[in-house]
């Protein structure tokens, strides 16, 4: 017991012996785990990085390849709308404004023969929506001059030519010069 | 451990730390700034390039709307007054009236007006005429210019009567005509 206490304190060998069997810090192990990780770290950013440009090379490449027709769609688009609002201006012209050449031969046709027509008024209330108003002035004669009236009103009201068109029609104070009524009625769209 | 190897210990930590910051710093901050500005590019250029599918998609589609619209509104303006000059107006409803015996007494242009306000395109020119003609003659000029353009209109018109036994009025019609504008007009 006591040569082996010796031998432990005293001995050089025993003294290597001991050294070696001390742990050995690794650090090369160590500093090679953080390289790979850099390693790792910079592979998988490359990796993304070359994905990710390669993707956009092909999506501009693509898009510079659409770009052409592209315009063209979005000119003729252009192109649509101005013709579209053109056919709308066009068929509400068509649609929208009065005609009277057939108005003017139902007028005659609906005044009876009592009644003097002196004036006609037509006249543009509304611009632009081009709205009319027609006045229509005139005498009726005899002493049923009023009843001659309503009826004349009555037949306007009645007439498809004017309603479609004339949705109001409405008459003024009727007033007596002499023996004649003098009457105004008012169309108005 | 003895001081020895606690330095050692700093060391490697400092040096790993070193090597992941410097590597960091150098090269992978720099290779991911580079992909989010990759990303937001490749946002802007998809959107785009949606943007343009969609529209090359619709092309042929387009192009036949686009046909069947210019055969359309070429169609009516073959009805409208070819020339947007008084002369020209004032030319039609001449001859129109001549056809009927009725004679121009004035004539005038009147201020444009703007019946079409949203259109860049066309226009409503007015011409105000003045004669005194029977009635029937009236409704006969009448017919003829409406007949004569679907683009022709009577804006307005007054007839007075002159007495219960003459049989001419004297009446003032006022003409509208849609015309195409002018670019020096417009």
């Amino acid at each position: 017991m006591n040569d082996n206490i010796i031998e432990i304190n005293l001995s050089e060998k025993y003294k290597e012996k001991k050294k070696k069997k001390e742990p050995v810090l690794k650090i090369p192990n160590a500093l090679g785990v953080v390289v790979m990780i850099v390693i790792v770290a910079f592979a998988v950013s490359h990796l993304l990085l070359y994905l990710r440009e390669n993707s956009l090379k092909k999506m501009t490449a693509r898009f510079n390849e659409l770009k052409a027709p592209a315009k063209e769609a979005a000119r003729l688009k252009k192109m649509s709308q101005d013709l579209s609002k053109r056919k709308e201006a066009l068929n509400g012209c068509k649609e929208n404004w009065n005609t009277w050449a057939g108005k003017w031969l139902e007028l005659a046709k609906l005044t009876p023969d009592s009644i003097f027509l002196q004036e006609i008024k037509i006249s543009v209330d509304n611009v632009p929506d081009g709205k009319q108003t027609v006045l229509i002035r005139g005498r009726a004669s005899g002493k049923e001059g009023e009843s001659v009236i309503l009826n004349y009103l009555e037949a306007l009201k009645t007439s498809k030519v004017f309603n479609t068109k004339f949705k109001k029609m409405v008459l003024s104070p009727v007033y007596t010069e002499g023996n004649q009524k003098v009457f105004s009625i008012d169309l108005i769209q | 451990m003895n001081r020895e190897k606690i330095q050692q210990i700093l060391i490697l930590v400092i040096g790993c730390a070193g090597i992941v910051y410097g590597s960091y710093a150098l090269i992978i901050k720099s290779k991911f700034k580079k992909i989010k500005e990759i990303s937001t590019k490749s946002k802007t250029v998809s959107t785009d390039l949606g943007k343009a599918k969609k529209e090359v998609k619709s092309l042929t589609k387009i192009k036949a709307k686009v046909k069947n619209l210019d055969a359309e509104v070429t169609r009516h303006e073959r009805e409208l007054i070819s020339e947007d000059s008084f002369e020209f107006f004032l030319g039609i409803i001449k001859k129109l009236a001549d056809s009927e015996n009725i004679a121009l007494q004035k004539s005038t242009l009147l201020d444009s007006v703007n019946t079409l306000p949203a259109n860049e395109v066309y226009a409503e020119r007015w011409v105000s005429v003045e004669t005194s003609a029977p009635y029937h003659a009236i409704g006969k000029l009448i017919a003829k210019l409406e007949n004569y353009s679907p683009f022709i209109r009577i804006v307005e018109l007054n007839i007075v009567s002159s007495g219960s036994t003459i049989k001419t009025h004297n009446v003032i019609i006022t003409v509208g005509f849609l015309v195409k504008k002018n670019k020096r007009n417009a």
